[in-house]
């Protein structure tokens, strides 16, 4: 089709002031986090005179802001192989294995994809005193796992019923057990159906506040709960604010960027089927 | 399909042991006990007390839940059709090929989405401030006198539904541009060749066809903001946040750590719950109906 100049002009006017608009917010919070006090207050926005710093940068990490971003890329590194080893297993013995109450157990998986995290945190926060998991790494690496395993069973057994049987049946002939076929075969042909599960379960676990604040003291908090502490409701120091906010936010969209691909397939895929 | 082999092996369960407990620890038993303990009063630290409905009773005369219960109310009604239209509209403008740069955009999109919504709600901040934000500063264009509109407890809610619009929109885009992606091709051939205009092609052809798509935006987006949080919290800057800008995700926490009145966190809790699988029930049931319960 035949499209006219005039029309690809104002479609990409539309597209690109649609796109700046959806920028600027991040490019006010990175222009606040280089600038002194006395220019932020009167605009970021405003280049005349303008100084650039990383003043902002060493003090927000002298306080203390690399621990959240190790805590944070610990507990969402674990929290995501995990649910991937876990999920994955049992996803494979779902597409493998006929058993009793597996539609029960179905039913079970879809309907708690949607629990909010509020609806077990009253009873979670005991057993994390009963069993001493509260301000521990694993506690919380637990918690996320299991909160990621219903959709990461769908999202996998999704992938894994698209596997010829042929392979499976391949490596039984040579001797293969199933838990063998599931970690020599049927693993590494998923990679993609992998590496998406991944990139989606890293970047949620490392947005996640509820969790973080209520099963952890703020020394193991991630980066998500951190930059909380930087916040004053009236007096806003912006400078470190607006760093703590670019620390915590490069991990995340530099995964984004270089796995965009798998992102999109997660995020679209995780829910549609 | 699948699901032909004989399930009482030692492998069947090495396979499943690892997720089957961890859902039941984590997961399925703090639920029921969730739904138990609504029923009890409990400070956390002694043996709850069965107490029946009182709970339930003290919230219907609580202020804080009815502020709670209409903020999310309110929320709700402006950013749902909202996301919605607005991820229709992005989609589409990424879906078209005469769109330069179509990667750049995407991932302007999708900036809100991949971080944190504390750092969402420090971005809204700055860009909300009385003195030092851009908001300000462009509306004085229009001849719109400056206003604290985080400070401002009749605005402060804004800065919740506009937070959570841009974090979000990323994902309703998303869906609706791989369902976009996934239209039959030769359909929509079939609908120009039988001289139909682009408006008639949308609302006919293509709106019918991103059906599924429209269903999972309006769901995992009614779920998500029921359940918002984050953007609440960081207003509080570690103390509690003011009363008026409460929602019922943030009175669970507020009970729990402010107040100790653990049963009563868990019934809201309960409640909570209950409203989020109203929501979701025609999405379940769909996912239910195309994958097959059996298989």
């Amino acid at each position: 089709m035949k499209v006219s100049t005039r029309y690809k002009i104002t479609i990409n006017l539309v597209a690109w002031s649609i796109g700046i608009l959806l920028f600027i917010p991040l490019l006010g919070l990175v222009m606040t986090s280089i600038r002194p006090f006395n220019e932020i207050v009167s605009g970021w926005w405003n280049l005349k005179n303008a100084h650039f710093i990383i003043s902002n940068y060493v003090s927000v990490w002298n306080a203390g802001f690399w621990k959240n971003i190790l805590n944070a890329i610990l507990i969402a590194t674990v929290a995501t192989a995990l649910p991937i080893l876990a999920a994955g297993m049992a996803a494979y013995g779902f597409t493998s294995f006929s058993f009793p109450v597996k539609t029960m157990l179905f039913l079970t998986l879809v309907a708690i994809q949607v629990v909010p995290q509020q609806a077990v945190i009253v009873p979670l926060l005991r057993l994390f005193r009963d069993l001493h998991l509260y301000d521990q790494y694993y506690g919380i690496i637990l918690v996320h796992t299991a909160f990621a395993l219903p959709w990461t069973i769908f999202f996998l057994r999704n992938f894994f019923v698209s596997i010829p049987k042929d392979y499976e049946e391949a490596a039984r002939i040579d001797g293969l057990s199933d838990v063998g076929i599931f970690f020599k075969i049927i693993l590494p042909i998923a990679m993609p159906a992998v590496i998406s599960v991944a990139v989606v379960q890293f970047i949620f676990v490392w947005q996640d506040l509820f969790f973080a604040i209520t099963l952890l003291r703020p020394g193991k908090w991630p980066v998500s709960a951190g930059v909380t502490q930087f916040i004053s409701r009236y007096n806003p120091n912006w400078g470190q604010l607006s760093a703590a906010g670019v620390l915590a936010i490069i991990v995340p969209i530099t995964v984004y960027v270089v796995l965009q691909k798998y992102y999109m397939r997660g995020v679209s895929g995780g829910i549609k089927g | 399909m699948g699901g032909r082999k004989e399930w009482l092996n030692k492998d069947f369960f090495i396979l499943m042991m690892p997720a089957l407990i961890l859902l039941l620890i984590f997961i399925i038993y703090p639920i029921l006990n969730t739904f138990y303990l609504g029923f009890t009063k409990w400070d956390g630290f002694t043996q709850p007390n069965f107490i029946g409905l009182q709970n339930y009773r003290m919230m219907f005369h609580d202020p804080l839940f009815w502020t709670s219960v209409r903020n999310n109310l309110f929320i709700f009604m402006i950013f749902l059709p909202l996301v919605t239209l607005l991820g229709l509209g992005f989609a589409i403008l990424l879906h078209n090929s005469a769109v330069m740069g179509r990667n750049i955009l995407r991932g302007f999109v999708m900036l809100g989405m991949v971080m944190p919504l504390t750092v969402v709600g420090i971005v809204w901040m700055l860009l909300l401030d009385p003195n030092a934000g851009i908001v300000n500063h462009i509306l004085s264009f229009f001849k719109v006198q400056p206003r604290a509109w985080i400070q401002d407890p009749s605005t402060a809610i804004y800065f919740v539904i506009i937070g959570s619009l841009w974090a979000w929109q990323g994902f309703s885009t998303t869906v609706f541009l791989a369902g976009l992606e996934g239209l039959d091709v030769e359909v929509l051939e079939a609908s120009v060749i039988d001289g139909a205009n682009p408006w008639q092609r949308f609302r006919y052809v293509i709106l019918p066809l991103l059906k599924p798509a429209l269903i999972v935006v309006v769901t995992m987006s009614s779920i998500y903001i029921l359940k918002v949080f984050d953007l609440v919290y960081v207003l509080s800057g570690g103390e509690s946040v003011p009363m008026y800008l409460s929602v019922l995700a943030y009175m669970v926490y507020y009970e729990i750590f402010r107040m100790f009145r653990w049963g009563y966190a868990a019934a809201i809790a309960t409640l909570l719950t209950v409203a989020v699988f109203l929501f979701s029930i025609g999405m379940l049931k769909r996912m239910i109906s195309e994958k097959g319960a059996g298989s």
